[in-house]
Parts: structure tokens; sequence; C-alpha cells
């Protein structure tokens, strides 16, 4: 066979050789893959203008990378579309920038003080006031002259019941009630 | 490492419209997921650890965004994140066991026959299928690297520098991967006429 009648594709001879290509006049790999790259010489693009074979496999081998591109994008964006997407996982408290950290904490701070001190001063106000109800239903004594001398002479009839009463027991013992009788105290006058 | 190269040199074009996009995770998501998930599914073979390496990955650019100077577009960022995670989950040995019964696992090249073509024809339907199942199958044949690498230059069409940037390898190991991956989907995509 001749040099240049040497089939490229026959791989039972010499199973895809440099050295075979190189014989048989068509691209080497090396410019082949140039060819692809876009890097391709002027010795290759002439090659090309004679050489039907080399174009055709150039072409048949660049359209399979092409059918290969789009079919592959084809499944990468079917796969995509039937996944959930990735969600930004933020911490609870990203939203807690550092200064409205500070201004958050001083809040916090002066709402616990504030509690505090109303709690506080809540109670001294409520002790230092009467109950409502206690006030309500407990009626302030109202002091009369009258009264306070009518209530003195019934403790003085009262005291005297009893003496004569106790009078016979007590002198059963030897006791003289009447020297060491003392009077009810009076009733003091209630001030308002 | 894409931090060391100088953003003028390379080409890439700080600007405040990337930090604010890295600020809304939701947005990110809903830009950057599909892109991401289909790099890692295809650079690892398995959609279920690529799912999570997927939210992996954007939940740690969102929660490194102060990290990022800008040098760089957030898309190759992203892919450099991503193949940072993979490249940890292949020292594991969950990745190990996965890769045991890969074969057994729903295909990837399986799911995305199913899916509506926009294709004129059946036939056309059917050859565009063949078509992307023969670079699949090629992509089995290479490494990791060398997938991450292909898929980065030809379907998220970077070019060879950003992909230096994103995988941290010298050009010329790129060029290297690259090169054979194109060499394998030749022989699969190529040898099949003539």
């Amino acid at each position: 066979m001749s040099r240049w009648g040497d089939n490229l594709y026959d791989r039972t001879r010499l199973p895809h050789g440099e050295s075979d290509r190189r014989l048989s006049g068509h691209l080497t790999d090396e410019q082949f893959t140039d060819l692809l790259l876009g890097e391709s010489s002027h010795s290759i693009s002439e090659h090309l203008k004679v050489c039907a074979e080399c174009r055709e496999e150039a072409e048949r081998v660049s359209g399979a990378i092409g059918s290969f591109e789009r079919k592959s994008r084809l499944w990468a964006e079917c796969e995509t579309a039937s996944r959930p997407r990735i969600q930004a996982r933020r911490p609870a408290y990203v939203w807690l920038r550092p200064a409205p950290a500070w201004a958050v904490a001083a809040a916090a701070i002066a709402l616990v003080f504030g509690l505090f001190f109303h709690t506080a001063t809540g109670r001294i106000d409520r002790s230092s006031q009467p109950h409502p109800e206690i006030a309500t239903t407990v009626p302030q004594p109202v002091a009369v002259d009258s009264t306070l001398q009518a209530d003195n002479a019934l403790l003085a009839a009262i005291d005297g019941e009893l003496r004569i009463e106790d009078a016979p027991a007590a002198t059963a013992y030897g006791l003289d009630l009447g020297a060491r009788a003392v009077p009810s105290k009076p009733a003091r006058k209630v001030l308002n | 490492m894409q931090l060391a190269l100088n953003p003028a040199m390379i080409g890439c074009v700080p600007g405040n419209a990337a930090l604010s996009e890295l600020d809304d995770i939701e947005s990110l998501d809903r830009v950057h997921r599909a892109r991401i998930l289909r790099f890692v599914s295809f650079s690892t073979g398995d959609p279920d650890l690529a799912e999570t390496i997927t939210q992996d990955c954007l939940l740690k650019a969102y929660n490194g965004r102060a990290s990022f100077r800008g040098d760089c577009s957030v898309s190759t960022w992203l892919t450099h994140i991503a193949i940072n995670l993979i490249r940890d989950h292949q020292r594991t040995r969950k990745f190990q066991f996965w890769r045991g019964v890969q074969k057994t696992a729903a295909d990837v090249s399986e799911m995305s026959s199913l899916l509506p073509s926009h294709e004129s024809s059946p036939e056309s339907q059917l050859l565009s299928r063949e078509r992307a199942a023969q670079v699949t199958a090629a992509l089995d044949t290479l490494s990791v690297n060398q997938r991450s690498v292909f898929l980065m230059r030809f379907i998220e069409e970077m070019d060879v520098q950003e992909i230096s940037q994103a995988t941290g390898m010298q050009i010329n190991t790129v060029k290297t991967h690259l090169h054979r991956a194109v060499k394998a989907v030749r022989l699969k995509v190529g040898g099949g006429a003539a």
C-alpha cells in the first residue's frame, strides 16, 4: 500500500499508532488536538483543505463533543431542577449584629432595673397606705364626751357589783377589799 | 495557587459584581449549580457523589467568600473548589468503594439519553445520542485528571490558562492531559467511520 493510500483507520494493522498517521500524512494526535483547541497552524489548515478524510473526522469528533455537551447540560439542568435548592442557613442570632447587640443588652438591663424599681416602690406605696377594703369596712371610732361618761359610769357600777359579790369570800380569807378597792380606769378619750 | 498569578497576565477581571454574586447563596446556587454538577458528575462518574460535592462546593464558596480576591472569575474559583473536593474524595476509601460499584450504578450517559433532544429528525437524535455515548465511553477510559481537564476545556469552554489556574497544574501538564483525552475521544468517535 502506498504512503498516501494507507488507511488511517485500519487498526488491525497499526492500531491508532502515531507513526501510522505520520506515515499516512494525516493529522497527528497533537495536530488534531491543536485543531480542536483552535490553535491550528497554517499547515493544518492547508492539510484540511485537501484532505476530506481529516476534515470529516474533525467534524465528526467536534460534533460528538457538541452532542455530549448538549446532552450533559440538559441532564444537569434536569437534575438541578428536580432537587431542592440550597437555602441560606443563618443561625438564629445572626440578626444580632454587634452594635444592635449592645443596644439590646442595654435595653434588657434597663428593663430589668426598671421592673425592679417599679416593684419596690409599689410595695412601699402600698405599705404606707391603708388597704382600701379595710378602710371601707372598719369605721373610724368617733369619740363623744357623753358616751365616755356613760361608759365610765357603767364600769364603776360593774366594779361596785363585783366588790359586793366578792366580799363574803374575801372576808372569809381575812381580806379587806374595801381598803384595796381601786376603781376601774376610766376610758381614755380617743383622738381621731 | 491561582492567587499567585497576576490577574492582568491571565486575563481575570476582578469586580464588585463577582463579590456581590457570592454574597447571595441562592443566586450562587441558581447560576452555578447545574454547571458544577455536570462537571463533577462526568469527572467522577457518580451522580450521587457529584450531588454531594456540588452542595459542598457551593457552601464552601459561600462560607469562604471573604477569601475570594477577584483574581479570577467566580466560575473558575468554583471549579477550583470542586476539583479540590474531588481530590479529597479520591483519597477516601468511600470513593474507592464507589468506583468499584460504578459499573452497576446508573450511568450518567444512560440518563442523558432519556432526555428529549432538539435534533430535527429521529435519525439525527439517534446519531447525537450515539456520539454522546461514544464520548462518555472515551471519558471512562481516562484518569480523573484527564477527564477533568477535557471537561473544563471542551464543556466548560475554559482556556488552557484558566484550567492551569483552576487545577494548579502547569500549562504543559494541562496540554498533555488534553492530548491524551482527545486521542481517546478520537479513537472512539473518529474510528467508527472510514
